[in-house]
């Protein structure tokens, strides 16, 4: 029976505040796998996720649960989640452009075509912290109404970034 | 496009059954992977998860585990055992919006004069009310012998698994 990690997408946003990754789920799969290949910006944040609905339209009510561990190589782990947020945190951190701050990042998305189920997330990241060492993010995340998901947006609280994305399916 | 995720076996619960069984590691891939989408429980349980010799369940008392159980609402936790019949990383799922998805790397299944390891991950909404909790960890069974599958079970023998896609893939050398 064969079976594959298929290649559905790739999107890159340069100096942008939001990056809409849109038309990415359908009923093909069940399950897919997104790489976060590049992320750098001018300004110290973390980036998140937040879900676009069937009409492609970004879901910022508070709807999403979310919980991450911040492993820090030099420094003491750390313990974020929150409930009832406005997007699921804990995807990437960058600082400055340097090429030697950004993340790399792979999470899975599940069940997000399927209207009468929750979508569900979980992933993992790789952050370089200028000045500091690596950290590694082990993240979860749910969208909390059960509707029909579309695609993706790398969220932040609004200073420009660059990415690239890049998008599977589990077949 | 070609790729190199290989799918082996898959069984897809819509009707209530005592365990699901993936059978087909063989000696093709040297890691194995398994996901698990949508699962849910008849009753408030775990759904833990052991080995198979020649397609039969192990469920000697020999299963090590830990992991670190991300939770949205609270503290996260330590989860550990040794010396266990079962590999229980999970949490329990039953319920209109409890859901249970996994994702399982098995490594060193085939050779016979090695332990069996996995790494685990997972994210759910749990406990009957839809709690977030996921579960990032790893197991080994201290057995040396060839294992060729994986069972999910109801360790207390008393709640069905009621749906979910259970699908075991190889991961192409």
């Amino acid at each position: 029976m064969a079976g594959n990690l298929e290649f559905i997408k790739s999107t890159t946003g340069s100096s942008v505040t939001s990056l809409d990754v849109t038309d990415c789920f359908s009923a093909d799969y069940d399950v897919y796998q997104f790489n976060l290949v590049q992320f750098d910006r001018a300004t110290a944040d973390f980036a998140g996720i937040r879900f676009l609905d069937s009409g492609g339209t970004v879901i910022t009510a508070n709807e999403y649960d979310w919980a991450h561990m911040n492993m820090r190589s030099y420094s003491t782990f750390a313990e974020r989640r929150a409930t009832n947020n406005s997007y699921i945190d804990g995807l990437a951190y960058s600082q400055t452009t340097s090429l030697d701050t950004t993340t790399g990042a792979v999470w899975n998305i599940f069940n997000p075509y399927e209207s009468s189920s929750y979508t569900f997330t979980k992933g993992q990241s790789s952050v370089m912290v200028d000045g500091y060492g690596v950290t590694a993010f082990k993240a979860i995340g749910v969208h909390k109404s059960a509707e029909q998901i579309t695609g993706f947006q790398i969220y932040t609280a609004g200073t420009s970034f660059n990415a690239t994305v890049k998008v599977y399916g589990v077949k | 496009m070609a790729g190199s995720l290989i799918k082996i076996n898959e069984e897809i619960v819509s009707s209530a059954v005592a365990s699901v069984t993936l059978t087909g590691i063989d000696g093709t891939y040297d890691v194995y992977m398994v996901t698990v989408m949508g699962a849910e429980m008849s009753s408030l349980v775990d759904i833990p998860f052991r080995f198979t010799v020649s397609g039969t369940a192990d469920s000697s008392s020999n299963y090590d585990y830990a992991s670190k159980r991300l939770v949205a609402s609270t503290s996260f936790a330590n989860i550990s055992a040794t010396n266990q019949a079962q590999m229980d990383m999970s949490v329990a799922v039953s319920g209109s919006n409890d859901l249970a998805m996994y994702m399982i790397y098995i490594y060193n299944a085939n050779n016979s004069s090695e332990y069996t390891f996995c790494t685990f991950e997972s994210v759910s909404t749990s406990d009957g009310i839809a709690k977030l909790q996921g579960d990032m960890g790893g197991g080994v069974l201290t057995v040396a012998q060839a294992t060729d599958g994986i069972q999910f079970f109801d360790n207390g023998g008393s709640a069905n698994i009621t749906s979910g896609t259970f699908t075991l893939y190889g991961l192409k050398k």
